[in-house]
């Protein structure tokens, strides 16, 4: 069956007026291009997002770091090259003959101030809102839980974005859930991005070369989730000489290691991080508990390899591997107690690049993702029977992508490429073995379906206008069942002045994979599974409006609202749940991939909001304030009696500051505040007494309460109860010292640095008494200073 | 570096001592709203009409609260299908309104409404039906086999697999078999409440299907078990607002990774509580 919709609503019938109109706009005659690649000035990385321009016209370079752009024929005309972070650069050009150039910008040290004398590269000036980059190193200056630097955390510091609870890297983005959150990782789709049950998050900083969050507005090329887009990619590695850096934290240590394969043609880049508190605490354990056997790691590691082929044809090949375990194992009086807990991700991505002329740029990829989580427990007795579980369950995805960029003229960047995914999910494989039987073996069908994608976008200059018109169809294949839905992408700027722009944007997106989750908490047992015939795809529509301003002094600033519908997003109905569901050992419901259907319910969001972003990127002094008002409703016809309720994250007010400030070349001093209003959460309120009020005769229904089978709860509603305001200060203190070798850092930073009892969660406890039923508040990070040392070789 | 040394171990000395705080703190509860709650199950099996009324009380506070019942009601039942109504008197040893079944009779396939004055004024409603009797001829082993073995500690260990089919089944009802094979073994499935008929809300005829099902038997005392050849079943019948009352009692059952599960009602207002019906029959069916 194949369900076709392409009814347009007035939002895409205005969108198809503009890209039409558009898109036949004027190639630029009597020019030449000036294209080429940018490259960070001793490392030979490619820089992506550098603005490239004269006074009047500017574009960008692409994440390859290669750039065209068109100058009238004949016209001395001076192009700038620059870049938060680096020193400006420029060309001067004259005549009416395509030119090669590729560009080495210069790092700034970090006390230097670069005054540029053209325009900066101003949010004003693009179509694009909802969209933030941030700059790797601020990431490695904010300082972090147990020293641990970690993108994701950085990112819950920006509007818009909620973190789940306490030190968790779950995120929540404009009211969407975390599995809609598209995180990619050199074009790979990372599932769970979390370790340690998401205290920590995959991505350290080490490796990376970029991270940019998209939440509204989205580019046509991104699809496949509702809410947001981060994107990042690592590091390419050195090109001229070796160099690296390693790191000792509290619980974990990190090295890089980069160089060239063959100089100027070919490099590596080989990053990993290991926790170490298993290998510190296990004689500890042991003597404590009389032998046993316990602990907890993880690891990463990140790694990338590049071949330069020709001018024109570059080479990447990017992985990442990662794992997090736990195990316990205990021997003693005839017992044997053994349990392993892991789960891990496995990407691959191999690129290729082409440059087909001066203005056509193109990408092909192969991608590989792999998820899955891994639980077993062997519980042996001496005269009892043998209890085994083993529990898996497995996401692969395979995918090509192709992806061109065309610059007509300096007016029009057209993008279009297509892209296809093979999902392959096993929701479930479970071994049981209870007593002398043999083991009942209980493993789901694998799910196929296919995810694909065809788009084309236009970065397009009118004017003043900036507009950013896209189109995707994506298409779902899952049991013989086909959906195709257009997916409409627009967004508009207009200047104002030249540094005062109001934007507006609208999109549609289509999700065709779930989270079911019971904790939101971004646990490994939250289980993905994909859009069936019976569960179908998740829809989102969302509009924003804004205005942007920049400040000479560096300052740029921002304003948006924006009012986001999810249709058809599921939860578990109430009382179901992933695990110890009635039936979940039960031989006699049919084992299949539909076992999870009967569990869940879809329904609607709604969320609505203002955000503020006050940032700064360059300088001495850089940082961000950023504000959030919002609102996120949710409605399922199971759940609350089908009236609408606030979703656990909705959060009405959420602030962050973040500041950093470079005393001197070796000195920084760092610090952030948060501020969020409290998590909406479901209490029992009231006792509601039935005693003995039972239908006659029915034997053993009381078994259920136990003791007390007079009794049953009242909650009120949904998510009624809101928990306390959550805010927080951290501060930090770096300070670097030359060595022979290279460059030393001490980091003090300190956590929760007025010792606030933030609530993790709250449970029924005793009163001292033990008369009274309270409501008990559990806090999980006091005050915790750290120590970390890093050192920097070979830059 | 000796002087960074000073700054840190101070700075350590600091922390630990600030941080040495509560973390474990009671908080404020959620504010309590006081709500009446009205039970009420009606069966032609039952030899009384019952409806309890009471209040909700304070989940944080004590223990152990005496629970308030409200004595100064008027509760009525009106049969709609026939119009004959009743008023039910308060019976303070059991804390219910009652009317005795020879008084007011509840008719299968019956539509009924109860309906409860407050002192204050509040109306309370709701409405149920009776569910049809259930037959034993409706009833059918589909399949059935048993096997029997000795384990390693000389207990009797039973295989065996069971087809039950309801041919009778009336849409918009829940059907719950309970049966027993062994004289004085039930099974309930697993929990009481998580058997087929139940974790499946099965409605129709669809037959449910007991497979691979283990028993392990001691002998000790009791003897081995001989030839199986009847099977005793307790066939339970019961409407929709009773379904979604207990399935939303029954599935708030501690489970921590489960949602939390509100409770149904079926009353209008603020008031917590259920009117529903059921039914049951008892048969001894042939297993071959």
């Amino acid at each position: 069956m194949t369900v076709f919709n392409f009814r347009l609503s007035n939002f895409q019938k205005v969108f198809f007026f503009v890209l039409g109109g558009f898109l036949s706009g004027t190639i630029q005659a009597q020019s030449f291009s000036i294209s080429g690649y940018i490259r960070e000035k001793g490392s030979g990385e490619m820089l992506g997002g550098v603005s490239i321009g004269t006074e009047k016209e500017k574009t960008t370079s692409n994440n390859y770091g290669f750039y065209t752009f068109q100058i009238p024929n004949n016209v001395k005309s001076v192009v700038y090259f620059q870049s938060a972070g680096f020193v400006a650069d420029s060309i001067v050009v004259f005549g009416d003959k395509d030119i090669a150039y590729n560009v080495d910008l210069l790092v700034v040290e970090k006390m230097e101030v670069v005054e540029i004398s053209v325009r900066k590269s101003t949010i004003a000036d693009k179509a694009d809102m909802s969209k933030i980059d941030i700059p790797v190193q601020q990431i490695k200056d904010i300082p972090a839980l147990l020293g641990e630097k970690d993108v994701l955390k950085v990112i819950q510091l920006l509007p818009g974005v909620q973190k789940g609870g306490e030190g968790q890297s779950g995120i929540y983005v404009r009211g969407g859930g975390p599995d809609q959150n598209l995180i990619i990782l050199d074009e790979a789709t990372v599932y769970n991005a979390n370790h340690l049950f998401g205290f920590f998050s995959l991505f350290n900083g080490d490796a990376l070369r970029s991270v940019e969050l998209v939440k509204g507005g989205f580019p046509a090329r991104y699809g496949g989730r509702l809410s947001s887009v981060i994107e990042m990619n690592m590091k390419e590695g050195n090109l001229n000489k070796y160099s690296g850096e390693f790191g000792i934290g509290l619980i974990s240590s990190r090295a890089l290691i980069e160089g060239p394969i063959k100089k100027n043609k070919s490099s590596f880049m080989v990053s990993g991080r290991r926790t170490y508190a298993d290998i510190l605490a296990q004689p500890l354990i042991m003597a404590a508990t009389n032998g046993s056997n316990a602990g907890y790691y993880f690891y990463d590691l990140n790694a990338k390899a590049n071949y330069i082929l020709s001018d024109k044809d570059k080479i990447y090949v990017s992985g990442y591997f990662g794992r997090d375990k736990f195990y316990f194992s205990d021997k003693q009086n005839g017992q044997s107690l053994k349990t392993n807990f892991g789960w891990g991700n496995r990407t691959l991505t191999t690129r290729w690049n082409h440059q087909f002329n001066k203005r056509t740029f193109a990408n092909l990829s192969a991608i590989y993702s792999h998820y899955d989580l891994n639980i077993e427990v062997n519980l042996k007795e001496r005269n009892s029977p043998e209890f085994l579980l083993k529990y898996q369950s497995i996401i692969d995805d395979y995918g090509l992508k192709y992806d061109v960029d065309w610059a007509p003229s300096n007016k029009h960047k057209v993008r279009y490429g297509v892209s296809a995914i093979n999902h392959r999910f096993q929701p479930s494989a479970t071994v049981l073995k209870l007593g002398p039987s043999s083991p009942v073996n209980r493993k789901s069908e694998t799910i196929q379906s296919f995810e694909n994608g065809l788009y084309i976008e236009d970065q397009i200059k009118y004017g003043r206008w900036n507009l950013y018109p896209g189109l995707r169809i994506s298409h779902y294949h899952v049991e013989g069942k086909n959906w195709v839905k257009p997916e409409a992408r627009f967004s508009a700027g207009y200047q104002i002045k030249k540094d005062l722009a109001i934007k507006t944007s609208a999109a549609t997106m289509w999700q065709y994979i779930h989270l079911l989750s019971n904790t939101g908490m971004g646990l490994p047992t939250d289980l993905w599974i994909p859009a069936t015939s019976n569960v179908g795809p998740m829809k989102s529509e969302q509009v924003a409006i804004g205005i942007a301003k920049d400040y000479k002094q560096g300052f740029s600033v921002s304003l948006e609202g924006y009012y986001k519908v999810l249709t058809d997003i599921i939860t578990y109905k109430e009382g179901a749940s992933f695990i110890l569901q009635d039936d979940f050992f039960d031989p006699s419901v049919p084992v299949n991939k539909k076992a999870w259907e009967s569990q869940v319910t879809a329904g609607k969001g709604w969320s609505k909001g203002m955000e503020l972003f006050v940032q700064k990127k360059v300088g001495k002094f850089s940082g961000w304030v950023g504000y959030t008002l919002s609102w996120t409703e949710l409605q399922f016809d199971s759940v609350n009696g089908g009236k609408k309720y606030f979703a656990k994250y909705d959060r009405r007010h959420d602030v962050s500051i973040v500041g950093i400030y470079k005393l001197s070349k070796y000195l920084t001093i760092s610090a952030t505040w948060v501020y969020g209003s409290g998590n909406a959460i479901t209490l029992p309120q009231a006792v509601v007494p039935v005693n003995g009020m039972y239908p006659q005769g029915y034997p053993q229904v009381w078994d259920v309460w136990g003791s007390s089978g007079n009794t049953t709860l009242d909650y009120g509603a949904r998510n009624s109860f809101r928990m306390e305001p959550y805010h927080r200060l951290d501060v930090g203190l770096q300070f670097s010292k030359d060595k022979r070798r290279g460059r030393e850092t001490w980091e003090l930073s300190c956590y929760n640095a007025y010792n606030r009892a933030n609530p993790f969660f709250y449970y029924g406890g005793s009163s001292p008494d033990f008369t009274k039923r309270v409501l008990k508040k559990v806090t999980l990070f006091p005050i915790i200073p750290t120590v970390t040392y890093s050192f920097k070789f070979g830059k | 570096m000796k002087r960074f040394f000073w700054i840190l171990g101070i700075f350590l000395l600091l922390t630990v001592t600030i941080s040495s705080c509560e973390m474990d703190a009671t908080v404020d509860p959620p504010a309590f709203i006081k709500k009446p709650v009205v039970v009420s199950y009606i069966s032609p099996k039952d030899s009384l009409v019952k409806v309890q009324i009471a209040y909700t009380q304070p989940y944080f506070g004590l223990y152990e609260p005496k629970t308030e019942y409200e004595k100064s009601a008027r509760v009525s039942i009106l049969d709609v299908t026939d119009g004959d109504s009743i008023l039910l008197a308060w019976r303070a040893q059991d804390s219910v309104y009652a009317v005795d079944s020879f008084a007011y009779k509840i008719q299968h396939a019956h539509k009924y409404r109860l309906l409860v004055v407050m002192p204050t004024g509040e109306q309370i409603k709701a409405f149920c039906t009776v569910p049809p009797a259930t037959r034993a001829l409706d009833w059918k082993v589909n399949s059935w086999s048993f096997k029997g073995d000795t384990n390693q500690f000389g207990e009797q260990v039973f295989r065996w697999n069971l087809t039950l089919e309801n041919q009778g089944a009336v849409a918009g009802y829940y059907y719950q078999p309970m049966f027993s094979f062994l004289e004085g073994m039930f099974f309930y499935e697993g929990r009481t409440w998580a058997d087929p008929g139940y974790s499946l809300q099965k409605q129709g005829n669809e037959p449910l299907q007991f497979i691979d099902r283990g028993i392990t038997w001691d002998m000790t005392g009791s003897g081995a078990i001989g030839k199986v050849e009847d099977l005793y079943l307790v066939a339970w019948i019961f409407d929709q607002p009773y379904q979604d009352y207990f399935r939303s009692q029954f599935s708030d059952d501690g489970n921590p990774f489960a949602e939390p599960t509100l409770l149904h009602s079926n009353l209008n207002g603020n008031a917590l509580g259920v009117f529903c019906a059921y039914d049951f029959a008892e048969m001894l069916l042939p297993l071959r």
